[in-house]
């Protein structure tokens, strides 16, 4: 990405329900990312890189983490290595345009609960978001 | 025998008349004496209507230049002369000059003109003539205002045959056309997985926002204002998918290029969708020093858009090994024009490698072919520009393009 927008965080909703964190540095994937989440009755919360998400320091009130593979700095699986020893067990479920050989099972070896490749059907998403929500 | 200097100089005179006629047969190229006495009446006529700009008139009255022309007679041709415009017979072409002389090439006459009234010594120009058959030839014309001959209302004019060199120039165009198109496409070819993750993008944001849309509407009570909304950005995403297929379009497409005026930093920002994410790829970081105000350049847009692809691509190419991956990508003006500058952390170029690295097939890639920087080179040539190489003091190498400033 050319430029990197500040953070933002999306938390319309109803304040009970589950906050999901969206990491993407595709600004309108992002935004419909946010859409969708909210559209399903969760909060949600959104970063265009993984350091500003690590800043807020909402990784320990998401319920799941919805992250892109490539973006500048930190890459969502080197963002699932860094949950990790930071002992953040939230399910992260991870996108990529990418094809490359490997880097779904790169993802999967992470820890990634599911990984979509884009352009992906919501309803893969909404599935995979419901199975982390009820881990 | 007595001879008077009376004598002595009329016997100069004829001599020297001799030697020109010679010399006005024996030309290789095609010389004509024109008798324009009528055009000086005419050209009397308008400053006495007050006509005070030649040039302005001249140009907003073709009928008059016209006119001038058909007032214009030619008094002698030589042998090349007749060869060229003619068909064997002098005296046939001696004739007014308006039916040598096609529409598209009034502003030469008209130039030449003004370059008599303005007191030239000469006039040359590039232009279409029209031989007696009807056939139209690209041509070099000169005219000499010797002021001797000029007060006697005579002209002497050249013409050379320039249409096998003006063909030549054509095809060597063409050939250049063909070999950018060629790169271009192969250059698309190595950015297949940027574009379709350009493509991806939008078309994930609009099958999401889309999804997202009918889950509002599906509630008990839909909300509206949430599916307008999304309704919008699926709008605008679907113009992003649609403008980036617009722009791989003409990378791939083959059409002539066409010089329009430009800026080079919105031409470096539009090449950036080619590289966003190869960029990402190679974990290289972009640092873009777009200098405001240059003045706009005379190009074709795609093939600048090559230009500033295939130098980037090359630069992330060089910087595969080194542990700093910075493409620095700046632009800049001065007297001598408009510049881009692509410049990357690499190892730089080697000094026996300099010499060489525009040459077509030479190439320090293992599955490089060697034609990606020559045909950069006559891109920027060809719009009157150069494109230099030189090794950064800090590390790396800077290629830069310089272009005139389009006035």
């Amino acid at each position: 990405m050319i430029s990197t927008p500040p953070a933002e965080a999306d938390t319309a909703g109803v304040a009970e329900d589950a906050l999901i964190s969206i990491i993407d540095d595709d600004d309108s994937l992002r935004a419909a990312l946010v859409g969708l989440v909210r559209s399903l009755g969760y909060r949600a919360s959104s970063y265009p890189n993984a350091e500003d998400f690590l800043a807020a320091e909402d990784a320990g009130r998401s319920a799941a983490i919805v992250t892109d593979i490539q973006m500048p700095g930190l890459s969502g699986i080197e963002l699932k290595h860094r949950l990790v020893a930071d002992g953040c067990t939230a399910p992260v479920i991870m996108i990529t345009a990418r094809v490359e050989p490997g880097l779904r099972e790169r993802a999967i070896e992470s820890g990634a609960l599911c990984v979509l490749r884009k352009p992906f059907a919501a309803e893969a998403l909404i599935d995979c978001l419901e199975r982390a929500l009820a881990k | 025998m007595v001879t008077g200097p009376e004598q002595s100089a009329e016997q100069a005179l004829r001599e020297s008349e001799y030697r020109y006629r010679n010399l006005f047969q024996a030309m290789a190229a095609s010389f004509w004496e024109l008798d324009f006495k009528p055009v000086g009446g005419m050209l009397r006529e308008l400053r006495g209507q007050g006509v005070k700009d030649y040039a302005a008139y001249f140009a907003e009255n073709p009928a008059f230049v016209r006119a001038m022309m058909q007032a214009t007679r030619v008094i002698d041709v030589n042998e090349q002369t007749i060869a060229l415009f003619g068909r064997g017979d002098k005296a046939e072409m001696l004739q007014a000059l308006d039916v040598y002389w096609p529409d598209e090439s009034n502003h030469v006459y008209a130039g030449s003109v003004l370059a008599a009234v303005g007191g030239k010594a000469s006039y040359a120009a590039e232009c279409k003539l029209r031989k007696l058959n009807g056939d139209v030839f690209d041509a070099l014309f000169t005219a000499c205002f010797a002021p001797e001959a000029v007060a006697d209302g005579r002209l002497l004019i050249g013409v050379i045959d320039i249409s096998e060199r003006v063909q030549a120039q054509t095809m060597l165009r063409q050939v250049q056309a063909d070999f950018a198109h060629a790169a271009r496409v192969s250059m698309l070819g190595e950015l297949t997985a940027s574009i379709a993750h350009e493509v991806n993008q939008p078309l994930a944001a609009i099958a999401t926002n889309a999804s997202a849309g009918l889950r509002w509407l599906d509630r008990a009570e839909p909300d509206v204002a949430e599916v307008r909304a999304l309704t919008q950005r699926i709008i605008a995403d679907a113009q992003r998918a649609a403008d980036i297929i617009a722009r791989i379009r003409a990378m791939a497409g083959h059409r002539t290029p066409e010089t329009e005026t430009l800026t080079v930093n919105s031409v470096v920002e539009e090449a950036m969708l080619f590289l966003a994410h190869e960029l990402q790829a190679h974990q290289v970081s972009l640092l873009l020093k777009l200098t405001k105000g240059a003045p706009p350049v005379l190009a074709d847009r795609t093939q600048l858009h090559q230009v500033v692809v295939n130098l980037a691509v090359n630069a992330m190419q060089a910087m595969a090994q080194t542990q700093v991956r910075t493409l620095t990508i700046r632009t800049s003006f001065d007297d001598s024009g408009v510049h881009i500058s692509v410049e990357d952390t690499g190892p730089g170029i080697k000094a026996e490698d300099a010499q060489r690295l525009f040459e077509s097939f030479f190439t320090t890639k293992s599955n490089g072919l060697g034609l990606g920087l020559p045909i950069c080179r006559s891109i920027i040539e060809n719009y009157g520009g150069t494109i230099r190489v030189r090794n950064l003091e800090a590390g790396g190498a800077a290629f830069t393009v310089t272009l005139p400033a389009a006035r």
